[in-house]
Formats: structure tokens, C-alpha cells, sequence
């Protein structure tokens, strides 16, 4: 597990830090807990359905070629199931950095979406975490919510099923609040130029204020 | 009742058919993960599909089979009962 984490911060680092100024603050995916009760539910369903298909198949009418080949049908859907649910759960994951948050999920032949939030562009006024249920009480996971004012409305972006919420909520606060601050303020070195979208206009634009020398007429 | 019998078969057999294509493309998708969102898979994600992919090759002829042996008249029950149900 742990390995599978290193390799997710070097592919993030390598692909996801984009902007001038920009540093990989958090890189996290669902707590692998997570995925116990879909699979639970998986081999539950197969284990229900074999015993249908030998109800049927066994003791009801005499064909237990039908039901060897209902067997290996089931282990089969199982299998691409249990390879799909883990999959996605892979390809699921979060970005955070000074200047830039995401949201990758990609389901391989489903859908692919990135969700991004450019932090320079909009203000963050909340950081809550919350823990539902016994199970994830005793987990020890919960959701993250960021709340974002946007010049038109107000956006939520969700952290969803994270390990230790409290604690990736703190270091949150403290790192992502911080850099926020440092950006508005104009302290990050290296930075001339911010991004822009238009109303209307689908393309993030790189804008530069250039510095003009004032015009002095010779005489 | 033998016609009931081929139609599981053959209903089975689709559904394996579509797993087998379904789980290749995967592999084949999954292998191209990295220029598509810039993470590729672990090893044991692949190694997992491609068991997946075997598993529906044998699964799909031991159905072609018993279609076969179905649709020739031969009572495939026969020889399964012997080899997998001998006490029945």
C-alpha cells in the first residue's frame, strides 16, 4: 500500500504540477477500507446466485453440466467485477497544491473527469470534516468539505471516505490557508502573471502584467 | 426441454463472450492509463485482468462444448455427473 502511494505523489509531481510557483501539497485516495463493503456485497450476490442456479439446476431438475456452466458464468462476472471495483477505486484520487486542486476519476471504457479548482481564483472560507456511521467511526474515516466563494456563486469540493479526516483536515488548513495567503499577498517568487477564464469562454488563459518603462520624449 | 437447456447455454455463453471482450478491452485501456490521466496501473491490476481474460477463454469453451454436445443430441449430464457429482 504504502508503495502504491509513493508511485501515486511521483506520477502527481510529475503530471499534475503544471503551473509557475506550484507545489504538491496532499495527495490522497479513498481509504482502500472502502471498497470491503462493495466487495462484500459482490461475493454476497455471487454466493446467492449459485445457490439459485443449484436449487435449479441440482436438486430441482438434474443437469449439473447446466450448472457447472452457470458456475464458471458467475465466477467469471465475479471476477471482472471485483477487477472493476478496484480499478476504479485506483484511478480515483486527489491533488492538492499551493495553487491548484483536483479531482481524478477515471473509469477505464466508462468515463474519464477531472475536476479542478484554481485557487487563484476563487477564496476559500471552509475547511469541514465529518465521520458518519459506527463503521466509519471506528475507521476513522470521513469526508473533507472545502467551501469556495466564487465571484458567481459558492462551490463545494469534496474529499470523500479519507483516513484520519481530522487530521488531513489540520494539515489542510494549515498548509493550503498559508499558501492562499501567501499567493494574495504576492510573496510566491517567480510569479508574474496569473490565470484567467472569460464569461463564456471554454480555455484557461496565462496573462503577464507587462512591466512598461515610462515614455520620456527627448528634447 | 432440450431447446430450454441450449438457450441457458447460449445465454450463458453471451455473457462470457461479453466478459472476455469486455475485460481485453479493459487490459488494453488500462495499459494506455498513463497517457490518458498520467498514472499508469500496478503489475497485480494487470495481472489480475489477464487472469480474468484466461478464466473467460476456458469458461467460453467449456460452453461451446456443452452446446456442441447439446446440440448433437448427446446427453452432456452424463459425463458431468460422473466426473464432478459421482455420489448423486
Amino acid at each position: 500500500m504504502e508503495a502504491i502511494n509513493d508511485k501515486l505523489k511521483t506520477a502527481a509531481e510529475e503530471k499534475f504540477i503544471t503551473l509557475p510557483g506550484e507545489e504538491l501539497i496532499l495527495v490522497q485516495r479513498k481509504y482502500f477500507v472502502t471498497l470491503l463493503f462493495p466487495v462484500f456485497f459482490t461475493i454476497v450476490s455471487a454466493v446467492l446466485f449459485t445457490s439459485i442456479f443449484f436449487g435449479a439446476f441440482i436438486l430441482l431438475f438434474y443437469y449439473p453440466s447446466l450448472f457447472i456452466a452457470a458456475l464458471i458464468t458467475i465466477l467469471v462476472v465475479t471476477l471482472t467485477a471485483l477487477t472493476k471495483l478496484l480499478i476504479d477505486w485506483y484511478f480515483n484520487f486527489y491533488v492538492v497544491t499551493n495553487r491548484k486542486i483536483l479531482e481524478i476519476r477515471y473509469a477505464p471504457l466508462v468515463s474519464k473527469q477531472i475536476n479542478k479548482v484554481l485557487l487563484d481564483q476563487v477564496r476559500c472560507t471552509e475547511i469541514d470534516s465529518k465521520t458518519d456511521g459506527l463503521l466509519n467511526e471506528m475507521l476513522d474515516v470521513g469526508d473533507i468539505t472545502m467551501t469556495f466563494d466564487r465571484p458567481t456563486h459558492r462551490e463545494e469540493f469534496v474529499f470523500t471516505s479519507v483516513k484520519d479526516p481530522k487530521e488531513v483536515e489540520r494539515y489542510l488548513e494549515s498548509t493550503l490557508v498559508r499558501s492562499i495567503r501567501q499567493f494574495d499577498n504576492g510573496t510566491f517568487e517567480n510569479i508574474d502573471g496569473f490565470w484567467n477564464k472569460s464569461r463564456g469562454d471554454s480555455k484557461w488563459q496565462y496573462k503577464e502584467e507587462l512591466q512598461v518603462e515610462p515614455y520620456v520624449a527627448a528634447n | 426441454m432440450e431447446y430450454l437447456k441450449l438457450t441457458l447455454y447460449l445465454l450463458f455463453l453471451a455473457t462470457i463472450g461479453f466478459m472476455l471482450i469486455y475485460n481485453w478491452l479493459y487490459l488494453v485501456r488500462i495499459k494506455t492509463s498513463d497517457n490518458k490521466i498520467g498514472i499508469s496501473a500496478p503489475n497485480f491490476i494487470k495481472t489480475l485482468l489477464s487472469a480474468s481474460i484466461t478464466v473467460s477463454i476456458i469458461a467460453f469453451f467449456f460452453v461451446v462444448l456443452m452446446v456442441v454436445l447439446t446440440s448433437i443430441g448427446i446427453n452432456s449430464s452424463d459425463f458431468s455427473s460422473a466426473i464432478i457429482f459421482p455420489q448423486m
